[in-house]
This record gives C-alpha cells, sequence and structure tokens, in this order.
C-alpha cells in the first residue's frame, strides 16, 4: 500500500502568543515548533497500516518554510519511509496549502490512503483535509475516531456532537482526518531519531507543484489578544445570603436568568 | 528491544521536552510566582558585576505548582531573614531531567541535565540551595557526569544551619502538634534525618509525634520514580496509606520538605476528609511563621 | 439587496437554533436570506425557516438523503449556490458545517473563513473575526478571493431574532442529482446519554470529587432543570462553589461561592425558582 501523512509545523501548544510588527501573524522569535498533536495520531495510524500490510511504505509531506525540516524528521524518527517538503513563504492559507499538498500526491506514484490530523492547532481552520480530499478527488471522513480497513476499502467511525457517532464506509483512495485518541502515538525510539537525521527529504518549490501567490483567498489582519479577563466575584455571607446574592447578580448583572 | 510507555507518561515526555517541565504550562510563566518579590536573576547578577553566594534551584513544582509556589515564596521570606544573597535562574531555569531519567528516557534527561550544567557554568555559579529534594539529588549526585560540580545544599539543611548559627531565631510559637514525613531523596537517599527534625524542635509550642515508620523506615509518599505522574491500577494507594500513617498520631501538622510529598499528602488528606482538622505545611513555611 | 445563503441544520424535526442566529443576522442586515435545507421529508420545516426570517427555502428532499454525507449534501448545496448565486454564504461551525464546508468552498473554488465567533454582514461584504492559537488570539478576516464571501459561525456568537409564524417563503424543491456516491452511511449511533448536547445547552453544571457518588448527582440535576430562560446572551458565565477558598477553579469563575456545595445548591435551586417565577 502507498501511505501519505500530511503534518503541519506549528508553535508548542503551551506557547505564550505575541503578536508580530504587522498584526498579520504571530512573533516567532524563541518558538519551540512541533507536530501539530492531531498529526501526531495520523503518523501513528499510517504506521500501524503499513505494519499490517507487507510492502507498504509511508510517505510524510509537509509544506512550509525551511524549519518544517525538523518536524519532518520528527515523523521519519517516528517510522515513516520517506519525506516530502514543499518550501512556501511563511504566511500561506488553507487553499495554498491543500492546493500544494495535493499537488505533491499528484506527482507522486498514486497513493491508497492519506492521514490527516482534523486540524493545526495555530488557525484552528480545521480545512485543509477536506480541500485536499476533494481536489485529488478522494472521499473523505474527518473527526475519525477509529478506522477498519479491508481490500480497497476503509470504514471509519465520525464524532459528531452530542456523544452520536456515525460510521461510515468509502473506497480507497481516501483520506482520513484523526481525532485525539483515534490511537497511541508511538514514540519515537532512539536509534530511529539517530536515523531520521540522516534521511533524505525530497523537495518541492511551490511553483512545481502550481501554486501562485494569487491562490490565496483568505488573510487573517488586525490580529489582537482578547481582553483580559477580570478577577471574579467572591460572594460573602451564610449559604442563604450567597444563593440569593448569586441567583440576583446572575439576574441582574449577567443577565443569564 | 521495544519499550512502552503508558499513555501518561508520554504527555510528561512531551511537555518536558517543549516546556522544559512535566506540566503543559508555558516556559515564559516559570518565574511568575516571583513576580512581586524582586528577586534578581543569574543574568542581572552577571550583568551588575555584583556576587551572590547561593543559586535557588527552584524547579518545576516551585514554579508551577499552585501550593508550591508557597513554599517558594516562604523560602525567599526566609533566606531574607537569613541575610543570605541569592539569585534564580528565572525563565532560563528548565527541568533537572529527574522525572524522566527515573522514567528511563536517557535521551531525554540528558539533553536537559548538559544545557543545565552548561547554563549554570556559564553563570559561575558554586552553590545551589534547592527546596526540592529530587532537584537536590538530580544536581548533587548526577550532574556532576555532565561537567557539573556544584556545592548542593538542601533547603532544609541550609535552615537548620543557619539556626545553629543564629542568623535565623524562631521566637513566635506555632501551636500545633507536628509529626515529620522524611522525603525519600532527603532521607534514605541522602541520609538526612537530623536537619528537619532539628528545625522543628528549635520552634516554640510546637510538639512533635514521629509515625511508627520514619527516618530510615519511613514510607515513600508515592511520587518517586516518576510515579507522581503515573496512574495507580492496583492495590491500595501508596499516598493513602502514608496518610493514614501520619494521621494516626493525631497531629495538626504533617511537615514536609518535597513539593511531591506535600502533593502526595494533602491528596490522600482530603481523600480521607480530614482537611478541615490537618494540614501539610512545607518546613519552609514553619520556620517563616516561626521567625519575624 | 444583496443575498445571503444559509445552509440550514435540523433535528428530530426541529430547525437547530444556530440556523435561526445565522437566518436572523442575514434578516437584520437587510439582505435577502435564502435558506437551503436537506435530508428526508424536510419539506414541512420550510415554513419554520420562513418564520425564522427566511425568504426563500431551496429543499432537497427525499430518501437518498436521509443521511448527512458531505458528498450528496455538498453537491446539492453546489447546486443551490449555483442556482441562487448569494453573494454571502453562511454554514453553523456545527460538525456537519465543519466537515462540509471547506468541500464547498474547494468546489466553488472560493477561500472560507472558519468558525468565526464575530460575524457582521454589511450589505454584500462579510465582516468577520476568529479565534486562532486555541482562542489566544483573536483575528479579521480579509476575503482576497472571488465572492462568494464564505464563513462557518460559532453556535451562540449571533443572537437569535423574533419568530414570525405565518410567513410563507418561496419554496423550490432541487432534483436530487448526487451522482454516484463513493461514502456510505452504514450507521448512525446515538450517545450512551441522550441528553442535550453541550453545546446546545444554556447551562451546563458540572460536580467534582466532592460529589462522592451519584446519588449527589440529583442534587445538581435538579438545579439544571431550570431551563425556561428568556433572553439568553451568548456570554458564558462560570459559578464555582468550594469549601476550600484558596482552590484554583476560583481563578476561572465569574462568580464564586466558598460554602458548602450541600448547603448552597439546594438553595440555589429555590431563589431560581423564585426569580423564574417572576417572568
Amino acid at each position: 500500500m502507498n501511505i501519505f501523512v500530511l503534518i503541519k509545523q506549528v508553535p508548542a501548544t503551551e506557547t505564550k502568543i505575541k503578536i508580530n510588527a504587522t498584526a498579520t501573524g504571530i512573533d516567532t522569535t524563541g518558538i519551540k515548533w512541533i507536530m501539530s498533536p492531531y498529526d501526531e495520531f495520523a503518523v501513528e495510524e499510517a504506521l500501524r497500516v503499513k505494519e499490517k500490510n507487507a510492502g507498504s511504505t509511508v510517505t510524510v509531506v509537509s509544506a512550509g518554510p525551511q524549519r518544517v525540516a525538523e518536524t519532518i524528521r520528527t515523523a521519519l524518527a517516528m517510522g515513516c519511509d520517506n519525506a516530502i517538503w514543499v518550501e512556501t513563504p511563511e504566511e500561506i492559507d488553507s487553499f495554498q496549502a491543500a492546493k500544494a499538498l495535493a499537488g505533491v500526491l499528484k506527482k507522486e506514484t498514486k497513493p491508497d490512503l492519506v492521514f490527516t490530523g482534523k486540524q493545526a492547532i495555530d488557525d484552528d481552520c480545521a480545512q485543509v483535509s477536506q480541500l485536499v480530499a476533494t481536489f485529488s478527488e478522494m472521499p473523505y471522513v474527518t473527526v475519525a475516531l477509529s478506522a477498519e480497513y479491508g481490500a480497497g476499502t476503509v470504514t471509519v467511525k465520525r464524532e459528531v456532537e452530542g456523544g452520536t457517532t456515525e460510521i461510515i464506509s468509502m473506497p480507497t483512495p481516501c483520506l482520513i482526518a484523526a481525532q485525539k485518541g483515534m490511537n497511541e502515538p508511538r514514540f519515537a525510539s532512539l536509534p530511529n531519531i539517530m536515523k531520521a537525521k540522516k534521511k533524505e527529504i525530497k523537495q518541492y518549490k511551490m511553483a512545481d507543484v502550481g501554486v501562485t501567490d494569487g491562490d490565496r483567498k483568505i488573510k487573517l489582519v488586525n490580529l489582537q489578544l482578547p481582553p483580559a479577563k477580570q478577577a471574579g466575584k467572591k460572594i460573602s455571607g451564610d449559604a442563604a445570603t450567597q444563593a440569593k446574592e448569586l441567583v440576583r447578580a446572575l439576574h441582574e448583572e449577567a443577565k443569564i436568568v | 528491544m521495544e519499550s512502552h510507555f503508558p499513555p501518561e507518561m508520554q504527555t510528561v515526555f512531551k511537555n518536558v521536552e517543549n516546556n522544559f517541565s512535566p506540566w503543559a504550562m508555558s516556559p515564559d510563566d516559570r518565574d511568575k510566582w516571583a513576580e512581586d518579590l524582586q528577586i534578581k536573576t543569574m543574568a542581572d547578577v552577571m550583568a551588575s558585576g555584583e556576587n551572590v553566594e547561593y543559586l535557588f534551584w527552584v524547579g518545576c513544582a516551585g514554579s508551577f505548582d499552585d501550593r508550591n509556589k508557597k513554599v517558594s515564596r516562604a523560602l525567599v521570606s526566609v533566606l531574607r531573614k537569613a541575610g543570605i544573597k541569592f539569585a534564580i535562574l528565572g525563565k532560563e531555569e528548565k527541568c533537572t531531567g529527574d522525572p524522566v531519567r527515573r522514567m528511563g528516557n536517557e535521551y531525554l534527561a540528558q539533553s536537559l541535565i548538559q544545557e543545565n550544567v552548561n547554563k549554570l557554568n556559564e553563570y559561575n555559579v558554586k552553590k545551589v540551595v534547592t527546596a526540592c529534594p529530587h532537584c537536590f539529588n538530580a544536581i548533587k549526585n548526577e550532574w556532576k557526569d555532565f561537567g557539573g560540580n556544584f556545592e548542593v545544599i538542601h533547603h532544609t539543611q541550609l535552615i537548620a544551619r543557619l539556626i545553629k548559627d543564629g542568623k535565623l531565631k524562631p521566637t513566635k510559637g506555632v501551636d500545633e502538634k507536628i509529626t515529620y514525613h522524611d522525603s525519600c531523596y532527603i532521607g534514605r537517599w541522602n541520609n538526612e534525618y537530623e536537619a528537619p527534625r532539628a528545625i522543628l524542635d528549635s520552634i516554640p509550642m510546637v510538639k512533635t509525634q514521629e509515625m511508627e515508620k520514619n527516618s530510615a523506615n519511613a514510607m515513600c509518599c508515592g511520587a518517586g520514580g516518576g510515579r507522581m505522574w503515573l496512574e495507580e491500577h492496583i492495590g491500595t494507594r501508596v499516598n493513602i496509606k502514608r496518610t493514614e500513617q501520619a494521621l494516626a498520631t493525631n497531629a495538626s501538622v504533617v511537615a514536609a520538605n518535597c513539593p511531591f510529598c506535600m502533593t502526595m499528602i494533602s491528596d490522600g488528606i482530603k481523600a480521607k476528609d480530614m482537611a478541615e482538622k490537618v494540614r501539610v505545611a512545607d518546613i519552609a513555611e514553619l520556620i517563616d511563621q516561626a521567625t519575624i | 439587496m444583496a443575498t445571503v445563503l444559509i445552509y440550514a441544520e435540523h433535528k428530530d424535526g426541529k430547525i437547530k437554533k444556530a440556523t435561526h442566529e445565522l437566518l436572523a443576522e442575514a434578516a437584520r442586515s437587510g439582505a435577502e436570506p435564502v435558506a437551503f435545507i436537506a435530508g428526508q421529508g424536510v419539506e414541512g420545516l420550510a415554513k419554520d425557516l420562513g418564520a425564522m426570517g427566511a425568504k426563500r427555502v431551496i429543499v432537497a428532499a427525499g430518501d437518498a438523503v436521509k443521511f448527512y454525507s458531505n458528498e450528496a449534501y455538498g453537491k446539492l448545496f453546489v447546486d443551490a449556490v449555483k442556482s441562487v448565486n448569494p453573494a454571502i454564504i453562511l454554514m453553523s461551525s456545527s460538525a456537519q458545517g465543519k466537515d462540509l464546508a471547506p468541500r464547498v468552498a474547494a468546489m466553488l473554488g472560493v477561500g472560507l473563513a472558519s468558525d468565526c465567533t464575530k460575524v457582521k454582514i454589511e450589505g454584500d461584504k462579510l465582516k468577520c473575526s476568529r479565534p486562532i492559537y486555541a482562542g489566544k488570539a483573536l483575528a479579521d478576516v480579509e476575503f482576497t478571493g472571488p465572492a462568494p464571501q464564505f464563513a462557518t459561525v460559532r453556535a451562540n456568537a449571533l443572537s437569535i431574532g423574533p419568530v414570525q409564524d405565518g410567513a410563507s417563503p418561496a419554496v423550490t424543491s432541487l432534483p436530487l442529482d448526487t451522482g454516484a456516491l463513493k461514502t456510505a452511511v452504514k450507521d448512525v449511533v446515538r450517545g450512551a446519554s441522550a441528553k442535550l448536547d453541550v453545546t446546545e445547552a444554556n447551562i451546563v453544571v458540572s460536580g467534582g470529587r466532592a460529589m462522592k457518588n451519584s446519588e449527589n448527582f440529583a442534587l445538581l440535576e435538579k438545579l439544571s432543570a431550570i431551563q425556561h430562560l428568556a433572553g439568553m446572551r451568548t456570554s458564558k458565565v462560570i459559578v464555582a462553589i468550594n469549601k476550600d477558598p484558596e482552590a484554583p477553579i476560583f481563578q476561572l469563575a465569574d462568580y464564586g461561592i466558598v460554602g458548602d456545595l450541600f448547603e448552597v445548591v439546594p438553595l440555589l435551586t429555590e431563589e431560581f425558582k423564585k426569580v423564574l417565577g417572576e417572568h
């Protein structure tokens, strides 16, 4: 099987967000970069399918500036066989990213399965999985909790609201966007980390895969930090007084009762 | 040969790797506990050319855990009362790697240790005082393999010495019955049973009561060896057992000198529904309470 | 007058509140709200959509579309877009909306502003803002591609409007021209707790370790049963009750009560009943 996993490099989850000078992005000084956490489930799932199907390969693909090589190597250290990097400027939108990734899929050996994380934790757009699948004319299921793989078909359990799940089957080639908990991502072993440092990463330029600046549809501007949360009020008195005062405040101040 | 880590362990590895502490908290907030205390950082000290006697190694718990931040602040108060000159690393401090090393992640532990050692040597640090026995044990006993040769003292050892030398005078009474819980890394591992007890004996009005299992026979609180971060699925929880032993003394205060023991025993007391009658206090807090 | 096409969602024979919010915003802005609805037996919901503000409703009804699939619903919605030719498209940022909207955006070749928490329609333009970095920052969206401008909107970001019973929108039926479908929905499994989905709930009451056992949760259930709330605002309010004045939850809560929940909660329930009785 020819398996692809699409990943994104993002700032570490606990990064303190500072807005950059043009308010179109964040200040990246001193940032620790990681693989977007949902993508880890995607890489793990790809590796598990590979392990169950002899002769399969997993290719990790990522689009972004030079720094993403480090995260591609994390995926290689987890066990991916091949790596592809599409070089892009710092700021691109979901449309451009998806077009680039779909462009890579078109140029490479036809995929049987494509795995992604359901969203990247920086811009939280949650679009690229669906865009790539649609550009590639593949069926997709997002927010996948689990999947079962048969001959030429995949059955996916998908999470919707209110604890409801849908069971959806689709033929390969198809795309699956992983939800948290789809599996337990393996920890990269030391020998694999060392091996990954030496592996070759195939490089494409954005133009090689047919993406231009003109493909940009969305710009994020005027980035702001949310207003500081005001300290809460402690209500004093005995239990009866507290209850009365709380309800009064909810009714008259917060106006939610 | 492959290793299998429980999922909660992976979270700790990830946090230590990305945030330099076992918690999912921004390393930018590491010195928030000291916000209003105007403590100099080693960088400040280096830039101004002055000298401090000690690096106060705060540790991850003392920096990020709400209960233990109070202990850090109490220690600062005590050191200042005794006229000790010290500085902290602030945002430059990273986890000593003790939890991840105990859990078997040598690669991550060694890279952290080397970074910390380099940083301390860069600042010409000679003496280190810390309120965390895990940090104490790591820096004292393990960092020399990485070029880190420092004189390391645990806060209870320093406080005991300061009382002996007359630099700290406990004059205010603390009218409580106190039982001291020996932390493993200060007790059994580093053979210090006297200093914490000497401190308690020096505080007016304190009545001490030993637990049945104390000193070299003390029972672990359950957090060592990385177990602070892991679930317990079988048998009675270790911290509950130890808490029961503490409660059997009828003490109103359990004295601790370790952030993990503090957490485990506090939790045990809550689970036993005794939080209104018994509290856990760090020795630094008790001395702060007993001195002017 | 600009036309705004809204993707309507329904559950158990009712239009979802989030759809009402979108229709209300379109109506408030002076645009022509057009609703699209797909599903089995949804013809009857056209008048409800009209009551919520839709001037026209496009219905794609039939057994073939009983279950949501991004392939089928996507194709039909794009057909509707082509026939309505709206300036603006709005979908709720629900599970369906999140799954479907990017597919539609790809098929139309337009940009999509996801999960917006601030939305204003000004003429034929969409002014929206969205949270990034898990809400640690907020960004305004600039559409640099062609029309229509397309956004998914978070529930409760907009307020609902008045309901006009007796409205009769113009209804068009869309042929179920989905083409050959690759995905097949095998089953839809309702959650074990068939309770209200958290995002639809106005109040969420949560209990921690102090509750000790499941019987005590009955106390909280009595409190949460009080649902007849008029004029809900979109702001979230957190109330914490804890015996420990240093409990970290008080740093998050808007209102805090230091006390015993077993004492306070029953009294709260009575006070709520009194206040709501006055309405």
